[in-house]
């Protein structure tokens, strides 16, 4: 009576679980996940290079995951997920295996991929599970190199392409003939823009050299008005001419004021400059002359220049130095990073077999 | 005038591109929806590939059982005329009825198959012979399998009745004649034990 019991919450659990979903862990770059830390490191590694060389050697790619826990969900569903998360296998020849081991739960499940299945078979499948089974507990890494030899050496035979092919209903391909439709349509729609931007443009050209015109015609207007007012007896050329040559003549008189005022305002400096000679040096007094004056003058300007030209060399020759000391102290470029190590593992290359839920379930 | 020509002709040329666009959206539609369809035919024959992997292990079985429990005739038989119904049941695949009642005939059949289980339980001979103990691990292997197709068809139903109810994929769909598909349900087995009689 108690075995219906166990039946029907093992069941209703089952269909249960699928409601509160359990994250499916990242996938091993190096083929072993182990989350209860069972392994030694010399196993993984053993285990990992094993497993490398078979996925090298012909594209089959075995995982083991050792899981803590199953979390409710139900073991052949959970791993079925897990293993097409993953990407186990090469797409097409659906030559993926993966050995789960859910600790806390005591269950071992072998996932065959549909490749695989004729070779590594329920009944095989159920060989390396059971024989899993007596010894996980005590002696973890023993038992789970042996599973993984036999696993390799079972389903040694390259699969052939896979029995069953999976079709699926992927993103739409798109059809060349509507793609050839949708780019001569858009050259279309480019050419007629063209046209019609080029068209506009021309019109506007137009436009715009029509207003020109009238402006100038206006200006041409204003003009015969000021000037029959200016000479009212004139015909319109006869007043231009007339009116140019004024205009040339007052700007002459206009050119000669400027030079005159320019050579007054020179003579005129260089008279305050005399006296100013002339009352620096005493012309007059003590035989002083103007030429000696002017001599001396020249002489002190002479000197000035020089000093000024020996304080810029001095100053030329400080910047070099200041420079010089510049370049010597500045040291080495800058520390080069290290490169970014480490990189996401999304999951294996090969596109991804398919599993079809052959294999088989135990518990230990 | 030039300004009309212009203009007429930039208009020819929008909606001749406009109708080229709208075509071959149609046309890209259209074979999406064949596409879907067909993916989840396939995958339908899958399904019917696995149900007929389980079919093929019943004779065995009842032959086994036969051997140690002769007096659990009833359970026999119905499981019996359980594999013959569903071998009657012919299914097109575009035909929702089709697969409606394909999913009764095998859910009869499920239902047979673990009462059997269940009676087989009592004989502990039966349970220890090693031709029950293959074929029952044979069986569990195909009942997984059975779940995994029957997940990946209503998923690949799933696209496609998502696809042809979409808004404008819609119209070409009922145009051509395109229908949704019907999804598995969960077993009726799988919330109700079966009852046993002492």
């Amino acid at each position: 009576m108690h075995k219906n019991i166990l039946v029907v919450l093992g069941l209703t659990l089952s269909s249960l679980s699928v409601v509160c979903a359990k994250d499916i862990p990242n996938p091993p770059s190096n083929y072993v996940l182990d989350e209860p830390h069972l392994l030694s490191a010399a196993t993984v590694q053993e285990v990992s290079s094993e497993l490398r060389d078979v996925d090298t050697k012909d594209g089959r790619q075995i995982v083991v995951a050792i899981i803590n826990s199953l979390e409710g969900e139900n073991v052949e569903d959970f791993t079925n997920r897990m293993a097409r998360q993953w990407k186990v296998g090469q797409k097409g020849k659906d030559n993926g295996v993966v050995l789960a081991i859910y600790w806390k739960d005591g269950k071992i499940r072998l996932e065959v991929g549909y490749g695989l299945e004729q070779y590594l078979t329920d009944a095989k499948s159920k060989d390396i599970t059971s024989a899993m089974k007596g010894h996980l507990r005590n002696n973890p890494d023993a038992v789970i190199r042996q599973a993984v030899k036999s696993i390799i050496a079972v389903s040694t035979t390259p699969a052939a392409e896979s029995v069953t092919t999976e079709q699926k209903a992927s993103s739409p391909q798109v059809d060349p003939t509507i793609l050839i439709t949708l780019v001569l349509s858009v050259v279309l729609i480019m050419v007629c823009g063209t046209a019609y931007t080029s068209y506009r443009r021309k019109k506007e050209a137009e436009k715009g050299a029509e207003s020109q015109r009238q402006l100038r015609l206006r200006e041409i207007e204003k003009q015969k008005v000021y000037l029959k007012s200016i000479y009212p007896d004139l015909s319109f050329e006869k007043a231009k001419i007339k009116y140019a040559r004024v205009q040339e003549e007052e700007q002459r008189k206009e050119y000669e004021r400027e030079r005159q005022a320019r050579i007054a305002e020179q003579k005129a400096a260089e008279e305050a400059e005399q006296d100013r000679i002339k009352k620096k040096y005493r012309v007059g007094f003590n035989g002083m002359t103007l030429a000696t004056a002017l001599a001396l003058e020249e002489a002190e300007q002479e000197r000035r220049r020089e000093e000024d030209r020996k304080l810029r060399r001095k100053h030329e020759e400080e910047e070099e130095k200041r420079r010089r000391d510049d370049d010597d102290n500045s040291g080495s470029g800058s520390l080069s990073s290290s490169g970014g190590g480490g990189f996401d593992f999304g999951g294996f290359s090969g596109g991804g077999g398919d599993f079809g839920g052959g294999g088989s379930t135990d518990s230990f | 005038m030039k300004g009309l020509l212009i203009g007429v002709l930039a208009l020819v040329g929008i909606s001749v591109a406009g109708v080229c666009v709208v075509g071959s959206w149609a046309i890209s539609s259209n074979n999406s929806i064949v596409a879907m369809n067909e993916s989840a035919k396939s995958q339908w024959s899958q399904v019917e590939n696995v149900y007929q992997r389980r079919s093929d292990l019943i004779p065995n079985l009842v032959n086994t059982v036969k051997g140690y429990a002769k007096h659990e005739a009833e359970v026999l038989e119905e499981v019996t005329k359980a594999r013959a119904s569903v071998g009657q049941v012919k299914v097109n695949a575009s035909n929702a009825q089709d697969i409606v009642n394909y999913e009764k005939a095998q859910s009869g059949l499920t239902q047979a198959l673990s009462r059997l289980m269940v009676v087989s339980e009592q004989y502990p001979d039966l349970k220890a012979d090693k031709n029950f103990m293959e074929l029952q691990s044979q069986l569990e292997g195909t009942e997984n399998r059975i779940a995994v197709e029957r997940k990946k068809f209503n998923e690949s139903a799933r696209d496609y009745n998502q696809y042809i109810q979409q808004f404008p994929a819609q119209f070409i769909a009922s145009y051509r004649g395109f229908k949704p598909m019907p999804y598995f349900e969960a077993e009726a087995t799988a919330n109700t034990a079966p009852k046993v009689q002492f």
